[in-house]
């Protein structure tokens, strides 16, 4: 996969919790990405087993809401996107460092 | 260009674009979801993602899933045209390109004196597609070498299944070590 800034910035936020499950309006905000952009990369991600797909149980869902879909690491994913986020940082250090502190403020 | 003029002047033009966009999020993207071929996951995921975006941000967010929708959703459903490609000669294609264009200049041209523009842009379109239609069946057939994988065009279009289903191994327990097999007692 090629390595972009749009991949870079989606790898910082999934690796800030490597645990949690991701919703696709959730890492179009902290990624500042359009989902025209962001989704496509998800998918990619999921071909390529980085990324494993599932959706929200609806008896835990609040009532009148459709069940979401969720995005989460696999373990090949750790690796392959904590390699995207150290290049990112080799290439361009102050950019990643400013996204990771938005995304944690 | 006047009929085009004059819509585009319309209020109610705008009046449907504020209330589609602005009232009927959840109707308008229930109705961009339907460009995703069907079973796809995009279908339901979206639905549901409308619901965690802030009234305020839904109209643009709309916007922007139509936009997917329209690259994402089209592209998967055109999804033989690769097959397609393996037949067309785009020199031949180019040429009947512009000879389609011509016609649809014309067509306008000629309808639009009696007011019907419409008329005209439908035949243009109409030919183009028709043309580039003829063209690769014509190629396909003509190369003789190639008539399994005509075959195989024919079969894709009618079946979105197919070149997954071509792409499976025959004897997968050949391919799979035992303690993957899948139904075994």
């Amino acid at each position: 996969m090629r390595h972009t800034g749009s991949l870079a910035a989606v790898a910082i936020v999934l690796m800030t919790d490597t645990d949690d499950r991701h919703w696709g309006y959730e890492l179009s905000k902290k990624s500042d990405l359009r989902s025209g952009v962001l989704y496509p990369i998800l998918a990619r991600m999921l071909s390529a087993g980085w990324l494993t797909d599932g959706w929200e149980d609806p008896v835990t869902v609040a009532s009148g809401r459709p069940p979401r879909r969720y995005y989460q690491l696999t373990d090949r994913g750790r690796i392959e996107l904590g390699a995207v986020v150290s290049e990112a940082r080799k290439r361009a250090p102050v950019r990643t460092a400013i996204h990771a502190v938005r995304i944690a403020t | 260009m006047n009929i085009l003029t004059e819509i585009l002047r319309s209020p109610w033009l705008y009046g449907a674009f504020l209330a589609g966009f602005g009232f009927m999020p959840p109707i308008l993207i229930r109705v961009f979801v339907l460009i995703y071929p069907r079973g796809h996951e995009r279908r339901r995921e979206l639905p549901a993602e409308m619901m965690a975006v802030p009234y305020k941000e839904r109209p643009v967010w709309l916007a922007d899933q139509l936009g997917l929708a329209l690259t994402e959703g089209l592209r998967e459903r055109l999804h033989w045209l690769p097959v397609v490609a393996v037949f067309v000669d785009w020199r031949r294609v180019g040429i009947q390109f512009v000879m389609a264009i011509g016609n649809a200049g014309l067509g306008i041209a000629l309808l639009s004196k009696y007011g019907i523009v419409g008329a005209g842009l439908m035949l243009g379109t109409a030919s183009i597609l028709l043309i580039s239609i003829l063209v690769s069946v014509w190629r396909g057939v003509r190369l003789g070498g190639r008539r399994d994988q005509l075959v195989a065009l024919l079969l894709t279009v009618m079946d979105p299944a197919y070149h997954l289903t071509v792409a499976e191994p025959t004897d997968t327990r050949a391919k799979n070590p035992p303690d993957r097999w899948i139904g075994d007692p």
